[in-house]
């Protein structure tokens, strides 16, 4: 497994203005998401010990926050092009053959984002229509929290186009 | 033949180069279609709700934060520091130091990767500068560093009690026996090679006074009671993993302010390394889970049961079986993909021979150890060798060949003697 590259010091490569934008909401959002998955884990100890009574929405609001962690991390891994990946026969193969290679990778995986993404909407609007709501004293309307899934990897699907472009030598380092 | 026409995709599409969540997710789509047609992708708005849904997975990217901050801050190197002059008098000297500097880190860090880098970075450059040969050095930084999923916390197991539903606190407390075994066999080999071999390691001669000891000493205590409360939260069963990984987070940002190395860029850093991160390993769980829905739907699980019952196939046989497949798949693929793939398929067997999965837990996670020491895709191997430009992957690879033949014997041990993971969740927590 090739040892994730987390930032480069000149930043990750850019197809244009509108990844960077949407990359560093992306990042806004998935920090918050961090510190507030911190805060509410640690309100909740501290009411047990306290106060000897559950804040009872800890479990199911992490819960949300971590499906944000993953699709909006995720999307961050692509851009910063560190997702786990094995290069040790890749690297070695000629530049033309890996640049048709890398654009064949990215639109499969952009077609399985897509499909997830297709099937999650699917369950929010089957949701929606249920009226479903979470088993939990907030008894959130499912099709809230649900909707981070197509989101999520609606813009995961976004920075592979951007990757997809940068094969095609449309933008490069910034 | 769907499972095999499925894993074979898998492997083909990992080995040429394709991100490992995508080749995973491929598979998986594939394996539906095959089996089903368009109607076997149905029920997938419904598994990833499910996959991902999950307060036990927050645990995750707290646990990754929590060592980010005081990989960050610098930490590491005081806890270096701290204990190196306890060590110096030993035969193999400042190397032990590295061992339980590991041992030490690897408790407040969830992967081998951090534990490694924390250790690396400090370890590598001034060992190499007092004249230890680098071999050696890099050795024992790799295999130290590998305590790092072992000993608790642990992503790894978090990730394998997710697919087995197996409690983490019990996990936690089976790894930590043979975590701090595994740690004094490397030791003891430290010691022995330094002994047949003196001029592998110099010989430090300075005196120091008492109260340098105590000063030393006193850099360690801030790691020594962020354990105990991350640990000891769990043990004593006041905290969830996942609350104790958030109070990990706190300690670690309070221990870094107290050292005066807390800044807002480098809890940015640590945040944004964090989620890269998070999303990395989330990820993989997330689509692992759909290939494991995959496969329980396909029944390939049952079909392994029947084909090693009817082979008459020993329990000490099958784990051999699996040793070898983990080692060779361990040489191109990352550790919590390969539970992640793995473990579900084969669980129904482990349960038909009645090995217990707390037990075998220790067993993969040890595993995968091996996994991130082996060419060419060891991640530890590069994690050690970049903290220092004069060191080579090869002279890692070299140096850690003795440390993984320690960890093969450790494996047989463990077959011999389950009670060397099971005994400490067996006394804390009851059968």
């Amino acid at each position: 497994m090739s040892t994730p590259q987390h930032e480069t010091r000149k930043g990750p490569a850019s197809a244009g203005p509108i990844f960077d934008v949407l990359s560093a909401i992306v990042r806004i959002l998935a920090s918050a998401g961090l510190i507030t998955l911190t805060v509410l884990v640690v309100a909740e100890i501290g009411s047990r010990l306290l106060f000897n009574s559950s804040l009872h929405v800890v479990e199911e609001l992490s819960g949300y926050l971590v499906i944000a962690t993953t699709l909006f991390g995720a999307s961050l891994a692509i851009r910063n092009n560190a997702l786990f990946q094995v290069g040790f026969i890749y690297e070695t193969l000629p530049p033309r053959v890996r640049q048709a290679l890398g654009l064949v990778y990215v639109v499969l995986a952009m077609g399985i984002c897509g499909v997830l993404a297709w099937h999650s909407l699917l369950l929010v609007m089957s949701s929606f229509a249920r009226g479903n709501v979470a088993p939990t004293a907030l008894m959130t309307p499912l099709w809230i929290p649900q909707m981070l899934l197509p989101v999520g990897l609606s813009v995961m699907t976004l920075f592979l186009l951007e990757r997809a472009l940068l094969q095609l030598g449309i933008g490069g380092q910034r | 033949m769907d499972a095999i026409i499925a894993f074979s995709v898998l492997l083909l599409l990992i080995l040429g180069g394709l991100w490992v969540h995508f080749a995973v997710g491929a598979a998986a789509l594939g394996y539906l279609w095959l089996m089903k047609g368009f109607a076997g992708w149905n029920a997938l708005g419904m598994v990833s709700w499910g996959a991902s849904n999950s307060f036990t997975l927050a645990a995750i990217p707290l646990f990754i934060l929590m060592a980010e901050i005081l990989l960050g801050s610098g930490l590491s190197g005081r806890l270096y520091n701290g204990i190196a002059p306890f060590m110096r008098r030993l035969p193999g000297g400042l190397l032990h130091t590295n061992i339980i500097g590991s041992g030490i880190f690897a408790a407040v860090a969830g992967g081998s990767a951090p534990t490694a880098a924390a250790m690396s970075t400090v370890a590598l450059p001034a060992l190499s500068a007092r004249g230890y040969q680098k071999r050696i050095i890099a050795g024992s930084l790799a295999a130290g560093g590998t305590l790092g999923i072992l000993i608790p916390p642990s992503i790894t197991m978090i990730i394998y009690a997710t697919f087995t539903e197996t409690s983490i606190a019990k996990l936690f407390a089976a790894g930590l026996v043979p975590g701090i075994l595994l740690a004094g066999c490397y030791s003891l080999f430290i010691a022995a090679r330094s002994l047949l071999n003196p001029s592998l390691v110099p010989r430090d001669t300075t005196q120091l006074r008492l109260s340098d000891y105590l000063k030393a000493a006193l850099d360690v205590v801030p790691f020594m009671i962020l354990i105990s409360f991350v640990l000891g939260s769990i043990y004593s069963g006041i905290a969830t993993p996942t609350e104790a990984g958030a109070v990990g987070v706190v300690g670690a940002v309070v221990i870094a302010a107290a050292y005066r190395r807390l800044s807002l860029s480098i809890l940015r850093k640590a945040i944004s390394r964090t989620l890269v991160m998070s999303g990395n390993v989330l990820f993989i769980v997330f689509i692992s889970m759909i290939f494991a829905y995959a496969t329980a739907l396909s029944g390939v699980g049952e079909d392994l049961v029947s084909w090693v019952s009817n082979a008459d196939m020993s329990p000490f046989a099958f784990l051999m079986i699996l040793l070898v497949t983990f080692a060779i798949l361990g040489c191109f693929m990352e550790g919590l993909g390969m539970i992640a793939i793995i473990v579900p398929v084969i669980f129904p067997v482990l349960m038909a021979m009645n090995i217990d999965p707390v037990w075998f837990g220790v067993f993969v996670v040890i595993l995968v150890e091996l996994g991130q020491l082996t060419p060419p895709l060891g991640i530890i191997l590069f994690v050690v060798a970049s903290s220092d430009p004069t060191v080579k992957v090869e002279d890692v690879v070299m140096g850690v060949l003795p440390f993984f033949l320690i960890i093969l014997a450790f494996l047989i041990l463990l077959i011999w003697f389950p009670d060397i993971a099971l005994w400490l969740p067996t006394t804390t927590f009851g059968g």
